[in-house]
């Protein structure tokens, strides 16, 4: 269990002063006062950002008793509210080769970075800057207004418009030449057309080799049938052959 | 003997647009560039260097681009020769920076003096960490993040005025 620094200064500011703590409720809501107005703070810090950073936290705290001082160990996983439209999160380390977009502001001392999601509708930003930090923001463009102001919301506008350009002029090609194709000798074939031959040609090989084993089938029936008539027509004879040889010796015995 | 020519020429797929935008970065000129690209992938043929991880091999490109290039420029026939102004403008087309989109500013970057074209270049053009440029360039990090700074307030002030 870590316990924070503010509960150590709280607890020594209580100790000089001489006040009892009743069941630790006067201690407790001075530490979570604290630890509420630190967040906030350096909250604020990050964003960056003028006017109200709201703060969503899913805290779950726990009372503890140790030694005689009870306090409140708050968990708390925050995830930053930039604006409306955009929250910080966790860093992917994305390259330019993996980015949608890149914006180079060598004044300013950053580059951004767009990564956009056409499913989730979404465009995720980072920001490296030449301090060497570098942070991710996740940005919702159906929330960003026009005219907005906000550097990061401006870039990661241009980088949902940009993504849904491209794709208008992917979809516009692809209706006015159909697919793409992909020369294969003397002809072409889109992927479509390419799988439609294999498949058929598979098919094709398929049946041939059925028809094969069939007649190679039938061949062996028929030699089968072949021999075995043989055999009955051999026997027959020698059958035939034994009869007239015992008439034969009937004859002579008579 | 097929084998390291295999790996030679797995190096020059993957190094090669690198080593000539950073020898370009140096030297500003395409055929200049062109020579010191083939000085550095020689450099790799003749001295087989073992590297310990890929961060490791684009630092050893980097350097070694770098050092060439300032070889090249410090020999004889540079100083006594000079390029015709003009020229600047048609070696523009040459030097391509990958997935950004054409900017002034570049040409400004590679404008200024070594200590702080280089790592802007490395940082902004070629999207480097602090880190990766330390080791390429062999200095601190600390001394990097200075560069990039003090080079961003010059350049902002060159743009200032040119504005």
């Amino acid at each position: 269990m870590n316990i924070n620094k503010i509960a150590q200064m709280v607890y020594q500011k209580q100790a000089k002063t001489g006040k009892p703590r009743e069941n630790g409720t006067d201690f407790s809501k001075d530490f979570l006062g604290s630890l509420e107005e630190k967040l906030n703070n350096s909250e604020a810090k990050l964003a960056g950002q003028k006017g109200k950073n709201e703060l969503t936290s899913n805290a779950a705290s726990e009372n503890e008793y140790l030694y005689g001082i009870s306090s409140h160990v708050a968990i708390s996983s925050v995830r930053t509210v930039v604006s409306k439209a955009v929250y910080e999160c966790e860093v992917k380390g994305i390259s330019y080769r993996e980015s949608d977009y890149v914006k180079i502001c060598i004044e300013k001392g950053f580059v951004y970075k767009a990564q956009v999601d056409k499913e989730k509708e979404t465009v995720y930003v980072e920001q490296k800057n030449d301090s060497g930090s570098v942070k991710g923001y996740e940005a919702d463009p159906n929330q960003i207004d026009e005219d907005t102001k906000d550097e990061l919301e401006e870039f990661a506008l241009t980088a949902w418009r940009k993504a849904l350009g491209q794709y208008a002029d992917y979809v516009q090609d692809r209706i006015k030449n159909g697919p793409e194709k992909f020369a294969i000798g003397s002809t072409e074939f889109s992927i479509k057309e390419w799988d439609k031959l294999m498949e058929k040609l598979d098919e094709d090989i398929d049946a041939i080799q059925k028809e094969q084993e069939e007649r190679i089938q039938k061949a062996l029936e028929e030699q089968l049938k072949q021999k075995a008539e043989k055999t009955e027509t051999d026997d027959d004879e020698s059958g035939v052959s034994k009869i007239t040889k015992k008439k034969k010796d009937v004859k002579e015995e008579v | 003997m097929e084998r390291e020519q295999k790996r030679l020429e797995e190096y020059f797929k993957k190094y090669c647009p690198l080593v000539f935008r950073v020898a370009f970065a140096e030297v500003k000129s395409h055929a200049d560039a062109e020579d010191v690209l083939q000085e550095t992938f020689i450099k790799l043929l003749r001295y087989h260097p073992v590297f310990e991880s890929e961060e490791h091999e684009k630092a050893w490109m980097i350097r070694t681009t770098i050092n060439l290039a300032k070889d090249l420029l410090k020999s004889k026939w540079q100083q006594s020769t000079v390029g015709m102004p003009e020229d600047f403008h048609g070696e523009k087309t040459y030097m391509k920076v990958p997935y950004l989109e054409e900017d002034e500013t570049l040409w400004r970057v590679l404008a200024l003096s070594e200590k702080y074209r280089q790592p802007l270049y490395l940082f902004y053009y070629e999207d480097y960490s602090i880190k990766e440029i330390a080791r390429a360039l062999d200095m601190p990090e600390s001394t990097v993040k200075t560069n990039l700074r003090r080079g961003r307030e010059i350049l902002k002030t060159d743009l200032e005025r040119s504005r």
